[in-house]
């Protein structure tokens, strides 16, 4: 059972980052095979690039971290940042908290006299 | 585990064995025992002395086996083995090993006649002799190592630039205290410049309207600090604020900031003031122990001028009382004298002498009355 493990990459860095080609490694950039952004597709190429994109839990822990890293150093680590990243931070957590919350007052949408 | 990622061989014992970038030539010198983009390998002990010989001399010791080691005495080779063979020992580095003759550290360097200013002080920045062997550590190898990795051949600088620190980099452009500027002009060639406000303030409204924010008691009291926001935007309010804020922040700051350190300010200085004036008062006591010492000095000579005047008066009574006794002793030898004399004289004047003597002066009497001019 050990052999499953033998060809995984457990907290190592990404099988395509290559330090002679990349340099030092950035956790908020993207290693793999450069795409186009997201912002710049059409309608019908949406599915076509969802399935190009790496959906395994991996894939997708590794698009969290690399936009928390990117939204780090845009607003917290720059110069004269004043808690922006902070505030960023509390709504993401207040939308969770929001989602989670949903179900709380339910029992009054279909209330005649609100 | 029988097999473990990048390492080829299998054994527990030599596992434990780490390898370095040395270049490692077999024993005939024919196919190299190592290759480096085979990673992290486990070689055999070498079981030729030659092998043995190089690889001291390059103070390489991790792939030498402790058996192999000529140079190591029997005491080393013992530790060595109870370090190899239990997985907690650890085999004591060679500066805390007790030497005959104690454990002097000498702090000089031998170098060859013709040394450079430069080369010694490259020489400084090596590890001392006892720490070469049990961490070989270049850190200029290190570096040199980094930069023909990193910056080789291969590097793609156009896309993947060298490392920028953040740090560095001023933020961006920010509206409304956490709405990135590029989000707001994104949305302005399809919704004009009001669009990203109509959009949040619409929206919530229109989630309100259908249900998926729930309006409770308490929504209510989410829209006042929204309607505060707004009328402090009001310009007659914000040119009001924009006056009585400042000032009453102003009021706080002296109060708790700048008042105290004011106030410790001028006391320092007051207490240099009187510390000077001290030292000047300090200067100036000489002065005073010569008045003291001029009072004192005049004090004894009152005390003299008493004394004197008093031994003075008394040796003046004395000699006064002596002077009147005497005086008194003449005065009485004198009245003495004339009163016995007197005394002689009346005694022997006879009757006929007494009548005499008148006639005698009544006969002046009358020579003298006859020249006489009256």
């Amino acid at each position: 059972m050990g052999n499953a493990l033998n060809n995984t990459n457990l907290g190592g860095f990404p099988k395509e980052y290559n330090p002679r080609i990349h340099g030092a490694y950035q956790a908020d950039r993207f290693y793999g095979t450069p795409d186009k952004p997201f912002s710049s597709l059409k309608v019908n190429e949406v599915f076509q690039w969802l399935n190009r994109r790496d959906m395994s839990l991996t894939g997708i822990a590794r698009f969290y971290s690399r936009k928390l890293y990117s939204h780090q150093r845009r607003y917290h680590l720059s110069a004269g940042s004043k808690g922006v990243g902070f505030v960023h931070f509390a709504l993401f957590f207040s939308f969770l908290g929001f989602i989670r919350a949903y179900k709380h007052d339910r029992h009054l949408d279909d209330g005649k006299y609100h | 585990v029988a097999q473990l990622y990048g390492i080829t061989r299998l054994s527990v014992g030599q596992a434990r064995c780490n390898t370095t970038s040395v270049q490692a030539t077999g024993s005939k010198g024919e196919a190299p025992l190592w290759n480096e983009e085979d990673g992290w390998v486990v070689l055999d002990p070498p079981s030729d002395t030659a092998v043995v010989e190089r690889l001291a001399k390059q103070e390489d010791w991790s792939n030498v086996h402790y058996l192999t080691r000529p140079d190591l005495s029997q005491q080393e080779k013992q530790w060595f083995k109870e370090a190899y063979k239990s997985p907690y020992k650890l085999y004591p580095p060679e500066k805390f090993l007790l030497k005959r003759g104690g454990n002097v550290v000498v702090e000089y360097v031998r170098v060859p006649v013709g040394t450079t200013r430069r080369q010694m002080i490259e020489k400084s920045f090596e590890a001392p002799e006892d720490e070469k062997d049990i961490a070989p550590f270049d850190l200029k190898k290190q570096w040199a190592w980094a930069n023909k990795v990193l910056f080789g051949p291969q590097r793609d600088m156009k896309n993947y630039p060298s490392y920028v620190d953040p740090g560095t980099v001023p933020r961006p452009e920010i509206v409304h205290k956490f709405v990135p500027r590029s989000l707001f002009d994104a949305m302005v060639p399809y919704s004009g410049v009001t669009g990203f406000y109509v959009l949040s303030v619409g929206g919530v409204f229109a989630l309100v309207g259908k249900g998926v924010i729930v309006s409770t008691y308490a929504l209510s009291y989410f829209f006042y600090f929204g309607i505060a926001w707004a009328f402090t935007k009001l310009p007659p309010v914000r040119r009001f604020l924009d006056n009585r804020v400042p000032q009453l922040t102003n009021r706080l700051n002296e109060m708790y900031y700048v008042g105290p350190i004011q106030q410790k300010k001028d006391h320092i200085s007051a207490c240099i003031a009187a510390a000077q004036q001290t030292k000047d008062m300090i200067q100036q006591l000489p002065k005073l122990y010569d008045v003291q010492i001029e009072n004192v000095d005049l004090q004894l000579e009152n005390n003299y001028r008493d004394r004197l005047k008093q031994a003075f008066t008394e040796v003046k009574s004395r000699l006064d009382c002596q002077v009147a006794l005497a005086a008194t002793k003449a005065e009485l030898e004198k009245d003495y004298m004339i009163d016995w004399i007197t005394n002689q004289v009346v005694q022997n004047i006879t009757p006929d002498l007494e009548k005499k003597n008148i006639q005698s002066c009544l006969a002046q009497l009358q020579t003298l009355s006859k020249s006489a001019k009256i």
